[in-house]
């Protein structure tokens, strides 16, 4: 089971350098994630991995071996993608069993591997059944059985729930990572849902303009994300700018919170203050405003309140807040992150496309 | 502005039922989202309603007036299809004003009705780009500014939302639903994903091949469904099978050796649901209500912290707001409780209606 690491991996395609400088590892037997808006690298990242573009500057290790002599069916990955590609003249146990039949296994045991993978993934397709047969739900089911049926013991996914229904792509990532664990798979899954990443590895790195901005634990991500784009990317958000005073972070909306003790912050500095829509209370607090939308999440409610300066707060509150549209509201602010004010701009900072 | 009347709509496509008998009504001002797995006849319905394909039996009626024979653009609608379908070669501007300008328009209410609606999506200043030129989050508001300029009375969206980034998928949806309620339609979203329909619906309508399962306000169908259907597809959770028992004003419902107790009247075999979303679970096992369970997996997702927990030797889904997770540790004791509300029970017939079910239904 092999550790990955990448180092210093540079693509350009012409002007455009898609990956500019990766470093990451992933440990032997790892769930790793990438997320990214489109066209951060991620998918470009992936393809530098399974050896199907080779790049410019930097490697690619295999337990300490570097493997980009390798073309990709010699690198012992199994690879599974958004676009499935089944072979469509094959039946659900002919793709499944295709790669021991390739490796050389008689028929009669590939046939057996093959429908232990299709029962591994839980597949609803018949062993008999056609891809023309079959959902996209079913034929990715059956797409994650033939790569589980390879030996490889790599497993590089990119965006392999993306064609799904919400309701089936919800059921197979649960599968996916069930999969993974108990076969002790090395596994890296490109994603832009940050859900779905955080659903299924142990750790997510977020890749924006190519780079690396934080690799981390779904935990740390969401709670201690390093800059704005990642608060921004991993989970909703909600910005309000403020200026350092005396200690304390004014904000332009009106009240103060506390500057985190060790802030390199200076008096006078312009920053931006962070915080997730649940660790926002409707308990009286110094922040006043009017609701504008108020929705059902199922088990949770959300609202997005209007501050007087025009700024929106979106609220998540675990119980119904008893609030309707237009109601008056005042916000405390619970846990929060300080950052310096952006030098591109806070809109720039936070674009996620 | 009016409102929107399906009256038993009926459609088949070869050997397929497509849409059977389905009977709906939208309020004027409504914001309905049409819900279903693929192949529920979503898209039908739409079609139907917009005029583009023809009922095979059945009425479509707009502000009270019959239009199931009338053309599309006789019937005051306006349609969003799936992957927008902008015209490539035409700029913003163009795409936008298409529909009032093969109207025949006068043209002053052309520019009008070009500048209001690029400038209520944000998107004036571009109104000379091409559509590849524009972001996906800005193609879908220029569909959405097009859709709407031929001041229609009804607005059908079919996944307006389905080739944006999860990211902006999450935030683009309130405005949708916010532009449409400033703009006082009617409107009639399709989705597959449940948590969309139910944040920004007033009414879901839920749809399982071309059949009304069931229509209610989102938190009718993920506190009180009323089929094993929408239970199992609007949300996650634990669907097991149990034996139910009157025991008083409640039922006493047990699964293996767990022993869950549940408001609905209910005796003999049944499936139980519990909403992951519904379960609530503290470190001490005082209170009303709660059961000890062992914890087999914490992990944090975010907003919620999923945990996977065995209790009577059955295994429970919970999915808890992590600002309410207490400091608990795998292989750890918890308490868990359960409103008695939150504990649906349905016939095991519902099993045989909705076969797809079974498969994720523990001990069936």
């Amino acid at each position: 089971m092999p550790e990955i690491r990448l180092e210093g991996l540079v693509k350009r395609y012409g002007r455009v350098t898609a990956v500019d400088g990766v470093d990451l590892l992933v440990g032997d037997g790892e769930y790793v994630g990438i997320i990214g808006p489109s066209g951060c690298g991620k998918s470009t990242t992936f393809r530098l991995v399974a050896g199907i573009e080779t790049p410019d500057e930097g490697d690619v290790l295999f337990d300490g071996e570097s493997i980009l002599h390798l073309p990709p069916e010699e690198r012992g990955v199994a690879l599974v993608f958004q676009n499935i590609a089944l072979f469509p003249h094959m039946t659900a146990l002919g793709n499944a069993a295709y790669s021991p039949r390739v490796r050389g296994l008689p028929v009669a045991r590939a046939r057996e591997i093959g429908k232990q993978a299709l029962r591994a993934v839980r597949a609803r397709a018949r062993p008999e059944d056609r891809p023309e047969e079959m959902s996209m739900g079913e034929m990715q089911e059956v797409a994650l059985a033939r790569a589980l049926a390879s030996d490889a013991n790599v497993l590089l996914l990119d965006e392999p729930l993306s064609a799904l229904d919400a309701k089936a792509a919800m059921e197979l990532r649960a599968r996916l990572r069930e999969l993974v664990k108990s076969r002790g798979l090395t596994a890296l899954h490109v994603t832009h849902d940050q859900e779905e990443a955080m659903a299924v590895s142990d750790r997510v790195a977020v890749m924006r303009a190519g780079r690396i901005e934080q690799v981390g634990t779904p935990r740390e991500l969401y709670e201690r994300p390093e800059t704005l784009f990642v608060m921004n990317f991993v989970g909703e958000a909600n910005f309000l700018v403020g200026s350092v005073r005396r200690g304390q972070v004014e904000l332009h909306a009106g009240p103060s919170v506390d500057l985190p003790p060790g802030s390199n912050l200076r008096e006078g500095d312009l920053v931006v203050v962070g915080f997730r829509p649940e660790e926002v209370a409707l308990d009286g607090g110094p922040l006043e405003g009017r609701v504008k939308l108020r929705s059902y999440l199922g088990g949770m409610y959300r609202l997005e309140v209007v501050l007087r300066g025009g700024e929106v707060v979106r609220v998540v509150l675990p119980g119904d807040p008893g609030v309707r549209e237009g109601d008056g509201v005042r916000l405390s602010i619970g846990r929060y992150r300080v950052f310096p004010y952006p030098r591109e701009g806070l809109t720039r900072a936070l674009a996620v496309e | 502005m009016a409102d929107l009347e399906l009256v038993a709509v009926s459609k088949r496509f070869g050997r397929v039922r497509a849409l059977r008998d389905v009977t709906l009504s939208v309020g004027d001002g409504e914001y309905l989202c049409l819900l279903g797995p693929t192949g529920a006849g979503k898209t039908t319905l739409l079609n139907v309603v917009a005029g583009v394909v023809r009922p095979d039996s059945g009425r479509v009626l707009i502000g009270g007036r019959d239009v199931t024979d009338l053309p599309p653009e006789e019937r005051g609608v306006g349609y969003m299809p799936q992957g927008y379908a902008l015209f490539p070669h035409m700029t913003a501007w163009e795409n936008v004003t298409f529909g009032p300008e093969v109207r025949g328009w006068p043209r002053g209410d052309v520019v009008r009705v070009g500048r209001q609606m690029l400038e209520s999506v944000g998107l004036l200043e571009r109104a000379d780009a091409l559509p590849k030129e524009l972001s996906g989050g800005m193609q879908q508001r220029v569909a959405l500014a097009r859709a709407l300029a031929s001041s229609p009375n009804v607005l059908l969206l079919d996944e307006p939302l389905r080739a944006l980034d999860a990211l902006l998928r999450l935030r683009l949806r309130y405005e949708v639903r916010e532009m449409a309620k400033a703009l006082g339609m009617t409107t009639v979203h399709v989705t597959h994903d449940y948590e969309e329909a139910l944040s920004v619906a007033d009414r879901v309508a839920l749809l399982r091949s071309g059949e009304l399962v069931e229509v209610g306000t989102p938190v009718d169908l993920y506190e009180r469904p009323k089929t094993l259907f929408t239970a199992y597809f609007v949300g996650e959770g634990t669907l097991a099978l149990g034996t139910a028992e009157p025991d008083g004003e409640w039922t006493r419902v047990r699964i293996g050796d767990l022993e869950l107790r549940s408001s609905r009247p209910a005796s003999g075999e049944v499936v139980v649901v519990v909403r992951s979303r519904l379960v609530r679970i503290s470190p001490d096992g005082a209170g009303h209500g709660t059961v000890e369970a062992r914890v087999l997996e914490a992990r944090f997702l975010g907003r919620f912290t999923r945990f996977r927990l065995l209790a009577g030797g059955v295994e429970l889904l919970a999915d808890v707001p992590s600002t309410l997770v207490p400091r608990i540790s795998e292989g750890g004791e918890v308490s868990i409780s359960i409103r008695p509300e939150h504990v649906l029970l349905f016939d095991v017939r519902e099993l045989e209606r909705f076969p797809e079910v079974r498969e994720v239904v523990a001990g069936a």
